[in-house]
């Protein structure tokens, strides 16, 4: 047992019990950790009948099996569940340092179960496992959340080192927007997470571990990490996503009409890039990561990814960086996911647009480009329980479900008519229309054309393996899957080829899919809004299904 | 003689240096806890601390320090570990660690090699500096 700990924790919130179980350790051959053994885990235990909401939905916490051991960029952990937004299962990826400090308690992962009577927050400090009560952090912001946890622990140095895991308002209210936060910095593929652990009463996760996690083969570890820090700083295409981040592929995208504006409904207007780096003051990297892609501004308050950006500003007509920023911080402190925010809004301005909002008695009319109005609206929409729902909620409400542009209830940041590899990520994505699960952004991304049915479920496979082994999608542009097992030799001392990684990756989005279909939501809902569907959509889908082997 | 050189500009707060130290003095296993290295964090910026001598006893004063327009405990940067200060002390047996300049031959303290923004440098300056 080298790299992983081999335990995981079971939390049952109905009977307020904790208790550690091993895991065989078959699974984590055949799944490795994180998204692999997160999901297998949830599939085996939760019925896919299961309302989102129910305390019988279970939340999996899973750490990579490289997570915290110090491989390049090993910093995520998977928070596998039934996603209310799209009822299907999600695994969203917590990066920073709580999958690391969760491996250093001791445990490999976090199985919760059942509902608190009253608002409550885990604390796990190595053996020490509590669950107390947390009701006056209810309707407390993130960022307020953690303060008050960590004030009240007495050494500044442990209080600094804690990490936490926690829901904001958006969260408490079940709204189907709503995101997990740690640190101040989104939890990625989280949309419709956050409700779940509202529905569970558990306000926020609290971790403190200082248990060693032992490696295999300390030479040729240590030599591993080495080779691939030299890597990174010789490569040019990890340069550039280090100081651009996802922003790398913006001019691109921009050039190729895959960043529309006003609920793609226009071009956007001129909004550069050199605009929006003059707000970055700092880069920050997650655990042991050396890639530092996370721009923060100078108080260290962390600013969107491009999708973020593009969702809560151009596309609600917004192009003043200043508004866009101040939104994106409101969405973290409320703990809503800010590209589902930013279209939900976009999809309200353009219903109004069409004269939809006249018959009906709302009060908030938000214009597309109305600055004033698009922060009011975002400052009180703890109070809005039809924004909550999400775009495509608000498009039933309206009885016009075809406005609604987006995949299994999720709405679609980029637009893809023309841009085909990530229409078909979009479609076939086992957790609706985002490019996080199955899309890489690296320069000269939009001139990959050939082959797509591969290249995506290759890249689908790669992005799930990488998340079984708790190293970041992100840093796939930096490092090859070739590098990754020299690290995984020295730390677990197991032999794999790219080959048996590939072959897993695609193992996990099985299990997905087949969890998927046991819900209802089978190949049919493979499919792209109407206004999207390009000439050969239907064929390469029929090839992608295929060679996938579904019929 | 050779000293450490820290940029607190340049550190992007990864704790990979935490992790070198550790491995390096744990031999088979990681573990940021028991590093000789710590990285405070305090408003968006890191400041690498490096852990010096232990002490038996505590100050019996206590030191503010004004950065910008914020009041800071002194203890909080200081390197030494003493009864008041836990942080450079192994969380198992309470053993004060300190940092040994572990590795000087070549290719230097291995939370320097490990370093990957440059934050952490190692500098040749003449003794009598």
């Amino acid at each position: 047992m080298f790299g992983y700990q081999g335990k995981f924790l079971r939390v049952d919130l109905n009977k307020e019990k904790t208790n550690i179980e091993e895991i065989d350790p078959e699974l984590y051959l055949n799944f490795l950790g994180g998204r692999g053994l997160g999901v297998k885990i949830f599939s085996s235990e939760v019925s896919p009948d299961v309302a989102p909401l129910s305390p019988e939905n279970k939340i999996v916490i899973a750490t990579g099996l490289l997570t915290g051991t110090g491989t390049s960029s090993g910093c995520i952990c998977s928070i596998v569940t039934k996603s209310s937004l799209t009822k299907t299962i999600i695994s969203a990826q917590g990066k920073l340092f709580f999958g690391a400090e969760l491996k250093a308690s001791g445990y490999d992962g976090i199985i919760i179960e059942g509902k608190a009577k009253e608002p409550s927050f885990l604390l796990i400090k190595d053996q020490k496992v509590q669950i107390l009560p947390a009701k006056y952090l209810s309707e407390t912001n993130t960022d307020q959340t953690e303060t008050l946890i960590r004030s009240t622990i007495n050494d500044p140095w442990v209080a600094r080192e804690t990490r936490i895991l926690s829901i904001g308002p958006a969260g408490e209210k079940l709204f189907p927007l709503a995101a997990l936060v740690t640190e101040g910095f989104l939890v990625q593929n989280s949309v419709g997470i956050g409700a779940v652990f509202g529905s569970k009463n558990l306000k926020a996760i609290v971790v403190r571990g200082t248990k060693d996690v032992v490696i295999h083969d300390k030479e040729l570890f240590f030599k591993a990490v080495v080779n691939s820090i030299d890597e990174f700083s010789q490569s040019e295409s990890s340069k550039a996503f280090s100081d651009l981040s996802t922003y790398v592929v913006f001019e691109e995208f921009l050039n190729n009409d895959i960043l529309s504006a006003s609920y793609f409904t226009q071009s956007p207007n001129h909004i550069s890039l050199s605009q929006i780096k003059s707000y970055w003051q700092r880069h920050r990297g997650c655990f042991s990561c050396p890639v530092s892609c996370l721009k923060a501004k100078e108080n260290g308050a962390f600013l969107p990814d491009m999708d973020a950006f593009w969702a809560l500003g151009p596309l609600c007509g917004i192009y003043d960086i200043e508004t866009i920023l101040n939104a994106y911080d409101i969405c973290i402190k409320k703990g809503l996911d800010p590209v589902e925010t930013g279209l939900t809004l976009s999809c309200l301005m353009v219903l109004r647009e069409r004269g939809f909002l006249e018959k009906e008695g709302l009060k908030i009319k938000p214009g597309f480009g109305d600055n004033e109005a698009f922060l009011n609206i975002l400052t009180s929409i703890e109070k809005e329980p039809l924004l909550g729902k999400g775009a495509l909620g608000v498009c039933q409400y309206f009885d016009k479900p075809d406005l609604f542009i987006g995949v299994k209830a999720r709405s679609a940041p980029f637009d893809v008519q023309s841009y085909w590899p990530l229409g078909l990520q979009y479609a076939t994505s086992t957790c609706g229309a985002t490019h996080l699960n199955g899309f890489i952004f690296s320069k000269g991304i939009t001139k990959t054309t050939e082959d797509i049915v591969s290249q995506v479920k290759l890249v689908q496979d790669k992005t799930a393996v990488l998340e079984a082994l708790g190293v970041c999608p992100y840093a796939l542009g930096s490092f090859s899957l070739e590098g990754l097992l020299s690290m995984l030799q020295g730390a677990t001392g197991l032999i794999l080829t790219v080959e048996d990684l590939l072959k897993i990756g695609e193992t996990i989005y099985q299990l997905e899919h087949e969890f998927n279909q046991n819900v209802g939501i089978g190949l049919e809902a493979d499919n792209l809004p109407k206004r999207w569907l390009f000439p050969n959509f239907q064929s390469l889908l029929k090839d992608y299904h295929q060679l996938r082997g579904w019929q | 003689m050779y000293r450490i050189q820290i940029d607190h500009n340049k550190c992007i707060g990864c704790r990979y240096c935490e992790l070198a130290c550790s491995l390096n003095h744990l031999t088979t296993a990681l573990n940021p806890k028991k590093a000789r290295i710590r990285v405070l964090k305090e408003e968006g910026r890191f400041f690498p601390v490096i852990s010096g001598p232990y002490t038996d006893a505590a100050c019996n004063i206590k030191v503010d320090l004004i950065i910008g327009d914020k009041v800071y405990d002194f203890c909080d940067i200081c390197r030494a570990s003493c009864p008041h200060k836990d942080i450079f002390k192994d969380p198992v047996n309470n053993t004060p660690i300190q940092c040994d300049f572990c590795g000087i031959d070549a290719p230097g303290p291995s939370c320097v090699r490990w370093c990957p923004s440059g934050a952490l440098k190692l500098v040749e300056i003449p003794s009598c500096y």
